[in-house]
């Protein structure tokens, strides 16, 4: 066999080397990879932190006592709730004031029942535009939709103020995010 | 016939072959080595993983805050550093929790909170040069953050 023949079949064989070399590094790469986190996932604790945030925090649907300045953990104003979920407007104080997460808030939405014995249940948004957007793509059905939203319900017993009576009553949430 | 490579070649031509593909096996070794090692050692370094810890956490940490019906005051005793000890610059404006990782001079990571506009948050940016704790305090004037050293504190938290 002359030398440039011996050379070029040296080559050919060093072919599946160097594609067997490449997949060994890869291989190694991804390994690596694998192991090392880089991301936390909080969805679940954010939106529970949110259903807190709804039932105790200033500037919500809390009972806020203007005569002797301050709030009640758990008691739901009803005219404040009503105001909420005025079907008329896109986005409420909630969204503008309450818990701002800027334009178009991609992190969280959620729809609020409020349920009280012997009337019909109230209904309030959060973000209501990318609740609608996004309730389909929960649903392990929807093609290309399928777990890219998570959500989580909760509810919790509440006082509701409405006038001068307390009424007892649950509040009810889907909190999408 | 193919001729087995290695040291065993008798013609002189031939040991300069098989040298070749001996020394150029050897480099590539060696260049694969070190990049790997290079690709490892990045990654110790990185500080990918604490940035995004702390952002989340503390962007969590002022949502509970907000959530809170009454004054609050929180020690935070985490250390803004990453692995290799870089030093982490944390920022808290427009609604997130920014990390930028000073050594590395890499993408700033930030995760949002929800801010409440009738409790105001003061805009602050602290490093891990600043003493070791960060002090939420909530009262009904907004939140205030403020670098604190923990040994001053007595260990409050």
């Amino acid at each position: 066999m002359g030398k440039k023949a011996e050379i070029s079949s040296e080559l050919v064989l060093a072919i599946p080397r160097f594609i067997f070399l490449i997949i060994v590094l890869f291989s190694v790469v991804l390994l690596i990879k694998a192991f090392v986190k880089e991301k936390i996932e909080v969805k679940e604790l954010e939106s529970s932190i949110f259903f807190q945030r709804v039932l105790f925090g200033k500037g919500g649907i809390v009972w806020y006592d203007e005569a002797s300045q301050r709030m009640h953990p758990g008691t739901i104003d009803l005219e404040r709730f009503r105001e909420a979920g005025n079907p008329q407007t896109q986005t409420n104080f909630l969204d503008n004031i309450f818990a701002t997460y800027g334009e178009g808030n991609p992190i969280l939405a959620a729809h609020l029942v409020l349920e009280m014995e012997g009337k019909p249940p109230l209904e309030a948004y959060y973000n209501k535009q990318n609740y609608f957007r996004w309730e389909p793509r929960t649903l392990s059905t929807v093609t290309g939709g399928s777990a890219s939203v998570s959500s989580s319900k909760h509810a919790s017993y509440v006082l509701v103020k409405d006038g001068d009576n307390l009424i007892p009553a649950t509040l009810k949430a889907t909190i999408l995010s | 016939m193919l001729r087995k490579r290695g040291g065993l070649s008798k013609s002189k031509a031939g040991m300069t072959h098989d040298q070749f593909f001996i020394i150029f096996d050897l480099i590539l070794a060696g260049v694969v080595f070190t990049s790997l090692l290079f690709f490892i050692n990045g990654i110790k370094d990185n500080s990918i993983f604490e940035r995004n810890y702390i952002a989340r956490d503390t962007a969590l940490l002022l949502n509970t805050l907000y959530a809170a019906p009454g004054d609050v005051s929180y020690l935070y005793k985490e250390p803004l550093q990453g692995q290799g000890k870089s030093n982490l610059l944390l920022e808290f404006s427009q609604g997130k929790a920014t990390l930028t990782d000073i050594n590395k001079k890499g993408q700033p990571i930030w995760y949002p909170f929800g801010m409440n506009k009738e409790i105001p948050l003061s805009q602050a940016t602290f490093s891990s040069e600043d003493k070791n704790g960060l002090l939420f305090e909530k009262s009904h004037s907004g939140i205030n953050i403020k670098a604190v050293k923990v040994s001053d504190l007595g260990q409050k938290s």
